[in-house]
């Protein structure tokens, strides 16, 4: 049996994933960047939490989104 | 040179970023400031709107960035956010604030101390905001704290030191740099603040507020600096009564 997911039948596979209280709907096999770059969001600001705990960037890559995973984005902004 | 952890600063004026009303008046009044050190808050980010993509251009300009804790209301909350900050910024800087109370926005000093005292543990460089409390300072110092930074007044109240006899306590006890935080509202205030022997001053809103932000960046650099100068030309007596400056000789009653 292969985990493999070919290209013809990712679109057929859905899953649903939160991301800031949004629902998004995504091929499964998406990794965190991936998921970032589908939301046009630059990876190299921004920290994630998944599932209530900070998902280190060096982590991000290997972690694949998983139906009903709730994605927090946080960004800098000014401030005192 | 103010040496704070590991790291050198030739400025000691710090300064924030919010208020400002443009990104580029932003970065223009820091620059003119010569503030190294400059704070950040963090936002969960509006997928609508975007960020405000100021981190590229600070980064760009040089200046260490130390992004705070802003909206944690417990120790909790502020440990999240040093996480969050250390994977956003890849920094171990945190300037450690838990204000709950949104009037005065008073920190919370012992929520405050026990973020502190896990943050130290995890290995952060932590900058805790606290009000101008002697005894909370030395517990702060105690903990591992890289430097303290005790209120003059409320945060953007302009108020300038109202509490300059305990930051005096603070300055005198200390063995850690003492950054006064919040409130100064005017240059003098800053100077007044070196003069008393602060390691630095963090100034937003006084520059942010002011009708020219640029130029009051700079009015402040001047203003720290000179602070900083008389300072350690050390300042005479504070007396009681006069003390003449010129001799009495009482010549007029001699000849009259």
């Amino acid at each position: 049996m292969s985990h493999k997911i070919s290209a013809s039948n990712r679109s057929e596979t859905s899953i649903k994933v939160m991301l800031n209280d949004e629902q998004i709907f995504l091929s499964s096999g998406l990794n965190v960047p991936g998921l970032l770059q589908l939301q046009n969001i630059a990876a190299s600001s921004v920290a994630l939490v998944r599932n209530g705990q900070v998902l280190p960037k060096s982590r991000w890559k290997e972690t694949l989104c998983r139906d009903g995973d709730q994605f927090e984005v946080f960004a800098l902004v000014a401030g005192g | 040179m103010l040496t704070i952890a590991d790291h050198q600063f030739s400025s000691r004026l710090f300064t924030g970023t919010g208020k400002f009303s443009t990104s580029a008046l932003m970065l223009e009044a820091i620059t003119c400031s010569g503030s190294e050190l400059v704070t950040m808050a963090m936002k969960r980010l509006d997928l609508k709107t975007g960020s405000d993509d100021i981190l590229q251009p600070l980064l760009s300009s040089g200046v260490k960035l130390l992004p705070n804790t802003s909206g944690a209301r417990n120790a909790k909350e502020a440990v999240f956010a040093a996480e969050l900050a250390r994977e956003m910024l890849d920094t171990s800087w945190i300037k450690l604030e838990i204000h709950p109370d949104p009037k005065y926005l008073m920190p919370d000093p012992i929520e405050t101390l026990e973020a502190a005292k896990i943050l130290c543990d995890k290995g952060f460089i932590v900058l805790p905001y606290v009000h101008a409390d002697p005894v909370l300072c030395r517990r702060l110092e105690e903990v591992g704290c890289a430097a303290v930074m005790p209120l003059g007044s409320p945060i953007g109240s302009n108020q300038g030191l109202v509490t300059e006899t305990f930051l005096k306590m603070i300055i005198e006890q200390a063995r850690v740099p003492v950054i006064v935080d919040a409130g100064i509202g005017a240059p003098s205030q800053a100077t007044r603040a070196m003069e008393l022997g602060a390691d630095a001053v963090l100034v937003n809103t006084a520059i942010a507020s002011s009708r020219d932000p640029v130029a009051m960046g700079r009015c402040f650099a001047s203003a720290v600096q000179t602070g900083r100068d008389a300072y350690l030309a050390g300042l005479g007596h504070v007396n009681s009564v006069a003390s003449q400056t010129s001799p009495l000789t009482g010549f007029l009653n001699d000849t009259m």
